[in-house]
């Protein structure tokens, strides 16, 4: 009997191909995963077994006909409930689209449908992706698969609990403000979040526009690129996609470290992989932009919220009161019954923030801020090849231990300055929490479109490192 | 004379005639489709879905801006005018607020035989909403999002209109200038041009309360409205009372305006960049190709028109219509004369106005009307022979090969003529004896009988010189 867990894409590939196993086999291993470990990790909503099935038949009639296949084919994969994939549940976990089924699918979601990877299941998020920890889920609250009384981080907590206990070899999530490298982090797997426009947003719930980001989560870089590789590039069902001319790394790179005071610090110090020099360390203030990149990020992103979510009115699709006599009262009955507690604060705050007397004093404002915050960002990255920084200062924290939101939104200080300035940053597992032994997050940070090189250098440190081979084992 | 002056200032909302929608694929022309047919992810606002500028409404935004001589914006963008409301289906409208494409142009417009600029403020790209219907005796209402996404044009005009006439007059030259550019079909009647109004009267510099007419889609209403506020303004000012700042409807049947909704009703819609869609600029080369398709402004015909002398009413008439206008301007390059351009303004805006819709086919050129002008001022055929071949030169034939093949030409050869003459004196010693006797009046018995015999198809001038000259012998 081969050994099928925690695969990662080429060697799942290599036995497909060499018959080692089929990909009805590989989905049902998968399936069956989801089976046993979701009960406690509770990270999948719905599972697509029979069209997942189908299509890995599908996947193995193309290897016994002697046909060649592609790197992604018959590779099991989730994604997240913010992406709409024809035919299957799409709730962004908000009961307002409780019964919602996408009746297209979503540019990212296409383009691997076409690579042959097989979409088995929807995985938990916070709701409408607004939280830091997969708490905020209309439905339940997912469980980190190394400690089951953690968090998975979030918003993409499904994706990167997923990941981490093996229901699927990769997952799909969505970064506005760290949402893919935060749960990567503290499920101890590797979350990248492209440059701004890398990646389609075309057919994924948007929360606010001109920070969201599409990306993998996988349990390496490698993976992590094979799946960016498939899902990239220009769209033109979106006016914000780029094509960027992405570039392998020169010869010999030169990195910043950043101290934010956890064991990544010591582990890194003096360090050189391969190509990468870290040539200097400095405190995480002398980068001068995380606690002013949280302050226009809470004003930026509940305003484009606020704007984005004003579409599910119970008009058109979605949830509607039963309970309304006029049409305010089916707005207002609508959205105050099937909006979660943390949407309706950002709704809130959001029209707070953008209207007429206000909108100077605070959208305006942050709007310069985040040019500013941009500028200090590249002028780093002008000097040094990359930016190293942990992507948390704590490690998986325990559910129900943040109640205040603004203790929420203080998880992201290390990661929405990449979303501000619209620059790559992917996360990979690197060392462990001393009191807790729970995994820690590395940022690695680069130009806007420098995507691959970030990529090269997070290849690099795990051929260097095993942090990102540590599974946690989940206790039945 | 009130002591009150006016001062007006229209918005206008022109709906594009392009093929498809302001943001997705779906066919602009809703018309015939059931009810919620024409709709994509895009125009019904499904979760995920995002805009995509329409590169044809761009075009016609900047023919637009070549009508209106304005500047064309070097970057523009879009941004979101947020309001629930059902027929919104995404919650926001897309629209322009900081960077129209439209900015600071002017039409010119004719007010008592002298042209008088109008200002133009600027022009903006916006989506349209979807339509309501409230079923009578139900207690819901029903939304249709086929026009959900239709692009539109709203033209917003400086203050300088000072009278109900102005206001007329502007609305007609916009109309004019969208409808022959082929940018708006004009239909409004069916909403495609409608406009509101914003008035406001005061007897010093400053200006006084501005009043917003709203909706109006005609003309003449609009010069009604206008006439109406402005006399229920200055009632309420000659009795002292203060005009609040508010938005008025018009009622037709009773000619009146009645009031909306006040100022302080106003919504505040949270303007705000439109993340969806970067700012873009707007390439020179995409411009000037357009700008090379525009051959003639409407306003360059119109001056042209009214250098030749012509009513304000036939110069509105032709270019109102885009093709009529065209024939002309062809017609005008061969004939070159203002007397002769004017002969072929009367053809057009006479006889053909009266035949056009009955023809069979509607294939009348600018080079056979000034083919059929020329044969009648150098007198080849006479001006009833042209209204006789004016139906099939309409329908494409060239009017020499007509009265070729139906043997038309007059007879102007004197050899010819002369011996016709000069059989008929023979035959006639009587009233040729009186003539020569000095009685005049027999001239007209030999004139006719010339054309008897030729069937009407001599030249009557040449008639009459060669009859004399042969009766004095």
């Amino acid at each position: 009997m081969v050994d099928l867990n925690y695969l990662s894409i080429d060697a799942a590939h290599d036995m497909l191909v060499s018959g080692k196993v089929t990909a009805e086999d590989l989905v049902k291993f998968h399936l069956d995963k989801i089976k046993k470990l979701n009960p406690k990790v509770r990270s999948v909503i719905t599972i697509d077994e029979k069209s997942a099935i189908d299509k890995a038949k599908a996947v193995d009639t193309k290897i016994s006909e002697g046909k060649q296949i592609g790197l992604l084919e018959g590779i099991p994969y989730t994604a997240k409930e913010m992406f709409m994939a024809k035919g299957t549940k799409t709730t962004a976990a908000s009961k307002i689209l409780e019964d919602f089924i996408a009746p297209y699918s979503a540019t990212a979601i296409r383009k691997l449908d076409e690579a042959g990877a097989i979409l088995i299941a929807k995985v938990n998020q916070d709701e409408f992706a607004h939280g830091g920890s997969t708490e905020n889920s209309a439905y339940h609250p997912t469980h980190n698969p190394w400690d089951l009384d953690r968090v998975p981080g979030g918003s993409s907590g499904g994706s990167a609990a997923a990941v981490a206990a093996d229901m699927g070899i990769f997952s799909l999530g969505t970064d506005t403000g760290g949402s893919i490298r935060q749960p990567a982090a503290f499920c101890g797997v590797t979350g990248f979040k492209p440059s701004y426009g890398a990646v389609s947003r075309y057919g994924v719930i948007s929360m606010a526009s001109s920070f969201d980001c599409i990306g993998p989560i996988s349990r390496s870089a490698k993976d992590t690129e094979i799946v960016f590789d498939a899902i990239s590039g220009l769209d033109p069902r979106d006016s914000t996609s780029v094509d960027y001319k992405l570039d392998k790394p020169k010869e010999q790179l030169k990195a910043i470290y950043y101290e934010v005071g956890n064991e990544v610090d010591s582990l890194i110090n003096n360090q050189n992989f391969n190509h990468l020099e870290v040539a200097s360390t400095k405190p995480i203030k002398e980068l001068g932009v995380t606690e002013e990149s949280l302050a226009a990020y809470y004003i930026l992103v509940p305003s484009e919220i606020s704007s984005n979510l004003e579409r599910y009115d119970g008009v058109r699709y979605g949830a509607r009161t039963q309970n309304s006599s006029n049409l305010n009262e089916t707005y207002t009955k609508t959205r105050g019954e099937f909006f979660g507690p943390e949407v309706k604060r950002r709704n809130l705050l959001g029209a707070y923030t953008l209207s007429a007397g206000y909108y100077d004093a605070y959208y305006k404002k942050a709007m310069q801020l985040r040019t500013m915050i941009k500028n200090r960002v590249n002028e780093v990255l002008d000097e040094y090849d990359v930016i190293l920084v942990p992507t948390t200062i704590e490690p998986a924290f325990k559910i129900g231990s943040k109640a205040d939101p603004v203790e929420m939104y203080k998880t992201d200080v290390l990661t929405v300055f990449a979303n501000l300035a619209g620059v790559p940053s992917i996360s990979i597992p690197f060392g462990f929490d001393e009191s807790s032994g729970l995994p820690l997050g590395l940022q690695i940070i680069g130009k806007q479109g420098d995507d691959k090189k970030i990529l090269e250098i997070a290849k690099t440190i795990q051929d260097a490192t095993d942090y990102h081979k540590k599974v946690g084992e989940i206790k039945l | 004379m009130s002591k009150y002056k006016p001062t007006i200032g229209i918005e206008i909302h022109t709906q594009l005639a392009t093929k498809s929608k302001m943001f997705c694929g779906c066919d602009n022309d809703s018309r015939g489709a059931k009810p919620n047919t024409n709709i994509c992810q895009v125009c019904y606002a499904l979760p995920g879905s995002l805009p995509v500028v329409n590169r044809g409404a761009i075009a016609m935004a900047i023919k637009m801006a070549i009508g209106f001589n304005s500047k064309i914006a070097d970057v523009t963008s879009f941004d979101r005018k947020n309001y629930f409301y059902p027929d919104s289906p995404k919650g926001y409208q897309i629209t322009q607020m900081d960077q129209p494409i439209i900015q600071d142009g002017f039409v010119e417009i004719l007010v008592d035989g002298e042209f008088k600029k109008i200002g133009i403020h600027h022009a903006h790209l916006e989506e349209d909403a979807g339509k309501l219907t409230h079923p009578e005796g139900s207690e819901y209402s029903l939304v249709d999002f086929n026009r959900a996404g239709t692009p539109l044009v709203e033209i917003v005009s400086e203050p300088d209109i000072k009278s109900p006439e102005e206001a007329k007059r502007f609305l007609q030259e916009i109309h004019n200038i969208v409808t022959s550019l082929g940018i708006c079909n004009g239909d409004m009647e069916h909403g495609n041009f409608k406009f509101d109004l914003n008035v406001s009267i005061s007897d010093t510099d400053e200006l006084g309360t501005r009043v917003e007419l709203k909706n109006l889609n005609s003309f003449r209403n609009a010069e009604r409205a206008l006439k109406y506020e402005i006399k229920r303004q200055e009632d309420m000012l000659a009795e002292g009372k203060v005009i609040s700042q508010e938005t008025r409807g018009w009622n037709d049947a009773k000619s009146k305006t009645f009031a909306q909704r006040s100022k302080e009703e106003a919504n505040d819609y949270r303007y705000f960049p439109e993340p969806d869609l970067p700012p873009f600029n707007l390439d020179r080369d995409f411009v000037s190709d357009i700008q090379k398709e525009i051959t003639v402004l409407p306003i360059e015909i119109r001056k042209d028109l009214n250098n030749l002398g012509l009513s304000v009413d036939d110069q509105d008439l032709l270019i109102s219509q885009p093709n009529t206008a065209s024939i002309f301007a062809d017609a005008r390059k061969i004939l070159k004369k203002d007397n002769l351009s004017k002969k072929a303004v009367n053809w057009l805006v006479g006889d053909y106005q009266a035949i056009k819709s009955g023809l069979k086919k509607d294939k009348l050129s600018g080079g056979n009307l000034a083919e059929l002008v020329g044969l009648v001022d150098s007198g080849e055929i006479s001006s009833k022979i042209a209204k006789d071949i004016f139906r099939d030169v309409c329908e494409g034939d060239s009017p020499a090969d007509i009265i070729v093949s139906k043997g038309l030409v007059l007879l102007s050869d004197d050899s010819q003529l002369e011996e016709i003459i000069l059989k008929i004196i023979n035959d006639n010693p009587k009233p040729t004896s009186d003539y020569r006797a000095g009685s005049e009046k027999v001239l007209g018995f030999f004139v006719g009988q010339v054309m008897k015999e030729t069937k009407g198809q001599a030249n009557p001038s040449k008639v009459n010189e060669l009859v004399v000259k042969l009766l004095k012998g």
